[in-house]
């Protein structure tokens, strides 16, 4: 990701192509969707964090000052997960939830997002106690830049869930956010095996 | 919209009443186009090349420290062969087996009489990529949300995330 400068693990966002004609008629065909795929990859190229700096290799041994994903660390970079990551990545993208496309303009010409977007949140965090942090990130992907951008830390008070509304102002974008209840908000932080 | 010269023949699927029962051929054909999509433009698809491994060469191989974990990754993915989108069978059911009775076996669909039409698999995890862009990857995960969009006139593209937990679980992806 970034041309090498970081790597990503935990939640992926992939992409899967299919041939247009042959999906649409999918149902009635007898064989399987293999057939139908032209391509396949990872559609997260770039990153940014919440700062909007570019995603970058971690400290190992103390903070990343500049690039590091927040929802993995406290405000001045230093991993606040419970765990360390077992494999040699630098950050992780934590159980990614409930995501979906936004199209632009879908309320009317000039109104909602200007781009295509796809809206996911980290919905759950097992922190170090002895740690502060940030917070679950949310995260809106640019699909036509394969871009991803950090775009908010909500999720620690239970929020997950994210749909655009019709703001019918051309000036405004607004997102709906609902997740879950006060019990699974406060197991979010401590207790987040519960929530499976 | 003419017919391409090869046509595909295709049989209603199997799984049970279609919507299109009726309909036993079809041919798929770029829209405004007349060339076959499938069969016939293979170069569009991703296909399963494979691995060349000849007798030779695995004997070669086998005098290199450490390759009989090779071979036996090679003879795995031999066996598999599980490519993006070629699973059939069904991870979901209409119903709990215990209640209606269905035959739970691994890998196989369990009770497939969904009550408002059929469900076909587009990929399941576990699959691997033999798309050159992605060549080896593995669908990984427990997809939470999709999206989809026209990459162009041609291509439909669809986006899903894998909510993986990195190393909060035992099987860190």
């Amino acid at each position: 990701m970034n041309n090498g400068a970081a790597l990503i693990g935990g939640s992926h966002i992939n992409y899967i192509d299919y041939d247009r004609e042959m999906f649409s008629k999918f149902m009635t065909y007898s064989g399987p969707a293999s057939d139908m795929v032209v391509g396949m990859g990872q559609h997260i190229k770039r990153a940014y964090n919440l700062r909007n700096e570019l995603l970058s290799h971690r400290v190992r041994d103390g903070a990343t000052p500049v690039g590091a994903h927040l929802s993995n660390t406290n405000a001045e970079g230093e991993w606040a997960v419970a765990r360390l990551p077992r494999i040699e990545y630098d950050w992780f993208y934590q159980s990614l939830c409930s995501a979906h496309m936004e199209e632009a303009h879908q309320w009317g010409p000039g109104i909602g997002f200007e781009d295509d977007v796809y809206l996911t949140n980290e919905e759950w965090h097992s922190y170090n106690d002895e740690m502060t942090f940030v917070g679950n990130t949310y995260h809106a992907l640019d699909v036509t830049t394969d871009t991803m951008y950090a775009i908010g830390a909500m999720s620690m008070g239970g929020f997950e869930k994210s749909a655009e509304i019709n703001a019918q102002h051309p000036e405004y974008v607004m997102i709906a956010m609902s997740g879950k209840s006060i019990l699974a908000a406060i197991c979010h932080r401590r207790e987040d095996q519960l929530l499976f | 919209m003419k017919e391409p010269s090869a046509p595909s023949p295709v049989a209603p699927s199997p799984s049970g009443p279609s919507m299109h029962a009726g309909s036993t051929t079809f041919v798929c054909t770029v829209a405004g186009d007349d060339t076959p999509a499938m069969p016939g433009t293979k170069s569009r698809y991703c296909t399963d090349k494979g691995i060349e491994l000849t007798e030779e060469n695995a004997g070669l191989l086998s005098m290199i420290p450490g390759s009989s974990e090779f071979l036996k990754y090679y003879k795995l993915y031999e066996a598999e062969g599980y490519t993006v989108g070629s699973i059939t069978d069904l991870v979901v059911e209409a119903g709990d087996a215990a209640v209606s009775g269905a035959t739970v076996e691994d890998g196989k669909s369990g009770d497939v009489a969904f009550p408002f039409g059929e469900i076909k698999p587009i990929v399941t995890a576990g699959e691997r990529s033999v798309c050159d862009e992605s060549l080896g990857e593995v669908i990984v995960g427990k997809p939470d949300g999709m999206g989809a969009y026209l990459l162009d006139d041609h291509t439909i593209r669809v986006l899903f995330q894998s909510e993986s937990y990195g190393p909060l679980t035992a099987n860190e992806a």
